[in-house]
């Protein structure tokens, strides 16, 4: 069984110390002191209605729990895993949400620790681990979504366990954790439906497993078999029950939705060279023409009808359609957080103030350049393990492709990922800063001829 | 060649290149706002009559243009079309948006002080997003991949370095 590095080795000029722990103590001051701020200082409305998709999340949670009859299509559209989750904690704990953005603090602080735990496992060095864990800790993306009734912060810490057992389970060859991590991967499926593509990522990941890491490699194979049909079966229960009830093989209709207003809509409106300002307005229609069969219960139709708009979108305009799928992703790639300024909109000036001067328009390629230039450099130190996390990178960066208009909350759970090869960056940055600095000083202390 | 030489020859390469291509993209984009057509993508901000355009169009010019853009350009397409393509900030790199107001009016817009009649005119205004944040994007990433490519292990030691092993600066560089 390989461990992944002596408890006794440490690296020079980072003493021992519980780094898991260390992260979550930072994530979770910095989530409280934001909660808090939130919570106090607040002037408009509460938790509950900041943001369109809790209604949803809520009405969903009410019906699945029996707390009212209207929630049945919010139920289909967004899957039952957050539904389920908050249901849960309001039939223990009373209508507190604050209990709720608490339980999601120290899920969204775990989270961050368990990024640090997934970049030493793979990379066995922890001055990355630490970064991890810190960007993953500070950022405010992940922060004013952990202070949000929404579902990605559940899906992320779901995300990251599955992703951080399949790989130690794989690498000490244990089908204890690979159950686990089948088990959670599936309830991420179920609080998301983006999260689909784990299942197939687990198979790719037992072919790039590092040599050091490998079991007898038949083995590893079955074994990440095992787990990609564990986490399908989860999800699979729940479509079977929407084909029962609506004849719709599904597990949550959010994805299609959004394709047809936003992505097939924007394409639409673009084909027609309508001025951009009256996008919304356009939107607003094609929402519209889908009110009479959501309120009439017809949920199949709309179905049939989303898909159609869709395919017939791709056919009419393909090319269009491929360069606004592109354009979108990477504008979500490069959004930058905007929750906050809702949460916190006694400090909006100061928050806009900064936008203007560093990310004109809500965007920022900064974190994406990072992200590329670490890569590579991790590419560099163990291939391996860094085409996993590109996997999974381009895996969310590639759903987030059918919708946009919410900041970086559709391009959040590459998160994942990203944080470890950002990390990369600075370190690469602190050498070649200190490189260049001592061949400066070489050059200035060389005697002239 | 030796190492350095190829890394110090490929990075003023690129660096020489990224320069041209900087001064071409930025060209391009400025037309590319120039080109927008105000009647398709344009908002209406203000119709009025004037008795004075000479004065009209001059007013628009510092209140409009000259309060929201930085100018760069003005283009006069015809004698009833003026047109004023600016940047968001002062320099076209450092600009997250490209501007066009375009001010049409129904007669002749004589702007020569020697206007004789009064004039309907109307102010477009038109925004897109520069691709100068993508250039400098890809200015950046293009210099900085090069370098994480290149630059030798033993010179990122935080990085390469063994964790049982203290970090060890390269023997060239002490």
């Amino acid at each position: 069984m390989m461990v992944p590095e002596s408890k006794k080795s440490r690296h020079a000029g980072w003493p021992r110390m519980n780094l898991p722990l260390v992260i979550f103590v930072i994530a979770i001051v910095v989530r409280a002191v934001f909660l808090l701020a939130m919570l106090f200082f607040h002037e408009g409305s509460s938790p509950e209605v900041m943001f369109p998709d809790t209604t949803k999340y809520i009405d969903a949670a009410d019906f699945l729990f029996g707390r009212n009859e209207t929630g049945e299509y919010q139920l289909l559209l967004v899957g039952p895993g957050y539904p389920v989750f908050l249901g849960l904690l309001m039939t223990i704990f009373g209508q507190s949400y604050s209990i709720v953005l608490m339980i999601q603090i120290v899920l969204s602080a775990a989270t961050a620790a368990c990024l640090a735990a997934v970049a030493r496992l793979l990379y066995n060095n922890r001055l990355l681990a630490f970064l991890t864990g810190l960007i993953a800790a500070l950022s405010l993306t992940s922060i004013s979504l952990a202070a949000a009734l929404l579902s990605d912060t559940l899906l992320l810490f779901l995300f990251v366990f599955s992703v951080y057992l399949c790989f130690r389970g794989i690498q000490e060859d244990r089908r204890t954790l690979l159950t686990v991590a089948g088990l959670l991967g599936g309830l991420s499926i179920l609080v998301r439906s983006v999260a689909l593509f784990l299942p197939p990522l687990v198979i790719i990941f037992a072919f790039l497993a590092p040599a050091s890491w490998r079991s007898p490699s038949r083995r590893t194979f079955i074994n990440s078999v095992l787990v990609a049909a564990i986490m399908i079966l989860i999800p699979l229960v729940w479509a079977g029950r929407n084909v029962a009830r609506h004849d719709i093989f599904t597990v949550a209709e959010t994805g299609p939705g959004a394709a047809r207003l936003f992505l097939a809509g924007k394409v639409l409106h673009t084909a027609r060279e309508r001025p951009p300002h009256e996008y919304r307005a356009f939107r607003d229609s094609l929402y519209a023409a889908t009110v009479p069969n959501i309120e009439s219960g017809r949920y199949k139709k709309l179905h049939d009808e989303t898909r159609a708009f869709i395919f017939s979108t791709i056919q009419k305009y393909p090319g269009l359609f491929l360069r606004t799928y592109l354009a979108t992703v990477l504008g979500n790639a490069t959004a930058i957080s905007a929750l906050h300024n809702i949460q916190l909109p006694h400090l909006a000036n100061l928050f806009d103030r900064f936008d203007r001067n560093f990310n004109p328009g809500h965007k920022n390629p900064l974190i994406l350049l990072l992200t590329l230039i670490g890569s590579v450099l991790l590419i560099r130190k163990n291939a391996r393990p860094t085409l996993m996390l590109l996997g999974i990178i381009i895996c969310f960066a590639a759903a987030s492709g059918v919708t946009f208009g919410q900041g970086s909350r559709i391009y959040f759970p590459a998160q994942t990922a990203w944080p470890i090869m950002v990390a990369a960056s600075f370190i690469f940055f602190y050498d070649l800063g200190g490189l260049i600095l001592r061949s400066l000083t070489i050059l200035a202390k060389r005697p002239a001829r | 060649m030796n190492r350095p030489k190829i890394f110090w020859s490929t990075f003023a390469a690129a660096a020489i290149i990224l320069i041209i291509t900087g001064i071409i993209w930025r060209q391009a984009d400025i037309k590319r706002m120039a080109d927008e057509n105000y009647l398709k993508t344009g908002q209406l901000i203000r119709r009025d009559y004037f008795e004075n355009p000479e004065e009209a169009v001059a007013e628009i010019k510092n209140t409009v243009v000259d309060g929201h853009m930085h100018l760069i350009d003005r283009i006069r397409s015809d004698s009833k079309t003026i047109a004023y393509v600016g940047s968001s900030r002062s320099s076209w790199l450092l600009s997250g948006f490209l501007h066009k107001i375009t001010v049409v009016g129904v007669h002749d817009l004589n702007t020569d002080g020697h206007s004789t009649r009064g004039n309907l005119i109307a102010v477009y205004a038109q925004s897109i997003s520069s691709r100068a944040v993508a250039f400098g994007a890809i200015a950046f990433l293009s210099i900085m991949t090069l370098a994480a490519a290149f630059v030798k292990r033993e010179n990122i030691p935080h990085l390469f370095s063994e964790p049982n092993q203290p970090c060890q600066r390269s023997r060239r560089s002490k």
